[in-house]
């Protein structure tokens, strides 16, 4: 089908450079199996490489479920929102003046004050403050987590806290704290949807599986999220999950079609990756053959 | 004027299902049907919608570099919290799908090589009648920030119809518990909450219960698929521990693909398949949150 | 004593209340003098062009006019933070004339508003217009 010749050739020579190969895991709409196909392929790759796998779905991260794990070694993360200092202070009102989000409050003769759930922690005011009486303040936005799934498998997971409006930062946190682990494939799980949030998770990816399903709502979705990766100029393919629930067949772009089958969604119940509750059988295949065909397990 | 929600932490679950069937069934009480997915926007898909009104929404601020002032000094790619400034083999480059258009590299340039384009076209709302009611779907361009803000500006616009005699607005809200989540559950009265059971459907469903709670959105619970897994019982156990009803539970459905391949919402697809016959049956317990 | 109503149109005393603050087109300041409308001014909102923040913006501009009253269909969470550290006494009203509301409220009608979706468990992050009032 796919996989072979120059292009291929390419990311191999990108991923020399640093040693490891990052892969994305997308789909644009909800539910498609973005997360049943990154903790598999994670699975199965984790028997040949040192493979940490990121789940950065941090509105609702669900990898760890899937593996039947409890989250461990939690870190609270924070990110910046700017602490007034008013000896410091001449009211000159940049501060405020230049704050995007309008976070910034200053009365008429008073001094700054911050509504810190409309900051995002841009830094603008920090920067533009003449006086220096802009001092780094923090809030918490919610938690990473890392996990061990084997020996050869990490699981990283970024997890917002309910009420925080803003997913990207999380993103951000949770890919900095995966620096900690080393490993040979990284895979990168990313959030439904096609905002700058699923574009940050994506944006060290060398090579995107975009999963979805034969449904006009999961052909729509792909479509804005191929528009996305375009965008972003990265290599992807299509991942074609519960094939067989309706008479639509998609073609371009397709790397690997995973029919309907209850085995998965038993698996998927019982929180043991598909390819370890059906070792050496065909469902085994319906995750390794994408992987062969662009050349990752074979490496 | 009720405003109803039908939210689920995660995707896939059988939002669009519900929210179609609620439409229909209850077509009498005069409800506007508004997309709150402004990323993967879909439902229009299922409706046979009558397009007659498109607005611009221009909510997106973005970085422009001066190439003939910048000294490739680097500042800015340093300073860009969103990480969306790359300075790479003496080319530096703003990416805008990840650029969130706030001040930061145009204040610490040196050169002022930097400038803030604002209201740069991010994407569409789109007005249309359907046979149950007017709808309103969004369209966000890829690798946008401001979603929230797109579905709270169409939802004010349902909100205006109240004098042309709309009653209920039912929301379907994105996947996740993010801003168009929160801008979807904002102002409303009732969430309907949907999961399957499953752990992982469980625990998203509780990170939208949490929004709801805060919201004060009266939630509700249905259950998908329940036959699938039968002897899954934290939904159960939680709805009894928080005093959460669940007002119906809807089996597996092979149609349901079936009739989203045929663009056509199950329950004018087969009124006979079993998760209709399901949603009628308990509907009704349900008329009641409606104005 | 000065009173702002926060107007759906081009403002003025025979303008309607908006249904919403931060985002109503234009804000109508009157003072009262006695138990008479004096001064009747119009001022544009920041808030109605504004990307975020519209209800900051708004009600910055409120407190800057050196206004002691508020009478909008309804305030956002954010608004209405600002608007208490401003000290404004918040009220709420029908979507009636500028002059009716401001006779309602002179004879003590018009209940104090409250932020639709203040006070959480945690202090969640709110906004984006989504404050609306009980009409």
């Amino acid at each position: 089908m796919v996989g072979e010749g120059v292009e291929w050739e390419w990311v191999w020579e990108e991923v020399m450079d640093h040693g490891s190969m990052i892969i994305g895991v997308t789909g644009g709409k909800g539910g498609t199996g973005k997360s049943t196909f990154a903790v598999n392929i994670s699975s199965l790759l984790s028997r040949k490489y040192r493979v940490k796998l990121i789940d950065a779905d941090v509105e609702c991260p669900n990898d760890h479920i899937l593996f039947s794990k409890e989250l461990k070694n939690e870190v609270r993360e924070r990110i910046f929102i700017p602490s007034f200092n008013y000896q410091k202070c001449i009211k000159c009102s940049l501060c405020q003046k230049n704050c995007s989000e309008n976070a910034i409050v200053m009365f008429k003769n008073g001094y700054p004050f911050l509504l810190p759930n409309l900051c995002s922690s841009c830094k603008t005011c920090y920067i533009v403050c003449p006086t220096k009486a802009i001092e780094s303040g923090s809030k918490f936005i919610g938690s990473t987590f890392i996990t061990e799934i084997n020996e050869n498998l990490t699981l990283v997971t970024g997890m917002l806290d309910p009420g925080q409006e803003r997913s990207y930062p999380m993103v951000l946190r949770t890919l900095d704290r995966a620096n900690e682990i080393k490993s040979e494939i990284t895979i990168i799980d990313t959030s439904a949807g096609t905002g700058n949030h699923v574009a940050a998770s994506l944006m060290d990816a060398e090579i995107v599986f975009a999963v979805t399903e034969e449904t006009p709502l999961g052909l729509h979705d792909l479509e804005m999220i191929e528009r996305l990766i375009e965008k972003m100029d990265k290599m992807y393919y299509v991942i074609v999950n519960r094939h067989g629930i309706s008479d639509i067949n998609i073609k371009e772009k397709v790397l690997g079609k995973i029919p309907y089958d209850e085995r998965i969604a038993e698996s998927y119940y019982r929180g043991i990756p598909a390819v370890e509750m059906f070792k050496n059988t065909d469902i085994e295949n319906y995750f390794l053959e994408p992987l062969m065909e662009v050349g990752i397990w074979q490496r | 004027m009720a405003e109803i929600v039908v939210a689920s932490g995660k995707g896939g679950v059988g939002k669009s299902t519900v929210l179609s069937s609620l439409a229909i069934f209850f077509r009498e009480k005069n409800n506007a049907i508004v997309d709150g997915d402004a990323e993967a926007p879909n439902l229009h898909l299922l409706f046979d919608v009558e397009w007659s009104e498109e607005r611009e929404y221009r909510g997106k601020s973005i970085a422009v570099i001066d190439y003939n002032k910048c000294n490739l000094c680097g500042k800015c790619a340093e300073t860009c919290e969103y990480r969306a400034i790359k300075l790479k083999n003496n080319e530096i480059k703003i990416l805008d799908y990840l650029c969130e258009g706030c001040l930061a590299c145009a204040v610490i340039c040196p050169e002022r090589a930097i400038s803030i384009k604002k209201d740069v076209y991010s994407g569409k709302i789109k007005i249309g009648k359907t046979e149950f009611g007017p709808f309103i779907s969004p369209e966000l361009e890829p690798g946008q920030s401001n979603s929230g803000k797109l579905v709270t500006e169409e939802k004010n616009i349902a909100r205006s119809w109240k004098e042309k005699g709309i009653k209920n607005i039912l929301v379907d809200s994105a996947a996740g518990i993010g801003c168009q989540v929160i801008a979807s559950m904002g102002g409303s009265n009732y969430a309907i909450l949907i999961a399957e059971p499953t752990k992982s459907s469980f625990s998203d469903m509780l990170r939208a219960y949490e929004l709801a709670y805060h919201f004060r959105a009266k939630p509700f619970i249905i259950i998908n698929k329940h036959d699938l897994n039968p002897d899954f019982d934290l939904i159960e156990k939680f709805s009894k521990e928080e005093d959460v009803e669940i007002i119906g539970k809807i089996p597996y459905d092979k149609n349901i693909p079936v009739s989203m391949a045929k663009r056509k919402p199950i329950f004018m697809y087969d009124p006979n398949s079993p998760s209709t016959r399901a949603m009628k049956d308990f509907f009704p317990t349900i008329s009641s949150i409606f104005d | 004593m000065r009173i702002c109503i926060a107007t759906s149109g081009s403002g003025g005393i025979n303008d309607f209340v908006s249904t919403v603050f931060g985002r109503c087109p234009t804000f109508t300041i009157v003072d009262i003098e006695g138990n008479e409308i004096k001064n009747i001014r119009v001022i544009q909102n920041p808030g109605y062009v504004s990307g975020s923040g519209a209800g900051v913006l708004a009600a910055q501009e409120i407190v800057n006019e050196g206004c002691n009253v508020l009478i909008s269909g309804s305030v956002g969470p954010n608004s209405y933070q600002v608007l208490m550290a401003g000290h404004i006494d918040m009220r709420a009203s029908p979507p009636t004339s500028v002059k009716d509301a401001i006779n309602l409220f002179l004879e003590g009608k018009l209940p104090v508003a409250v932020p639709v979706h203040g006070g959480g468990r945690r202090g969640m992050g709110m906004g984006m217009g989504r404050g609306h009032g009980p009409w």
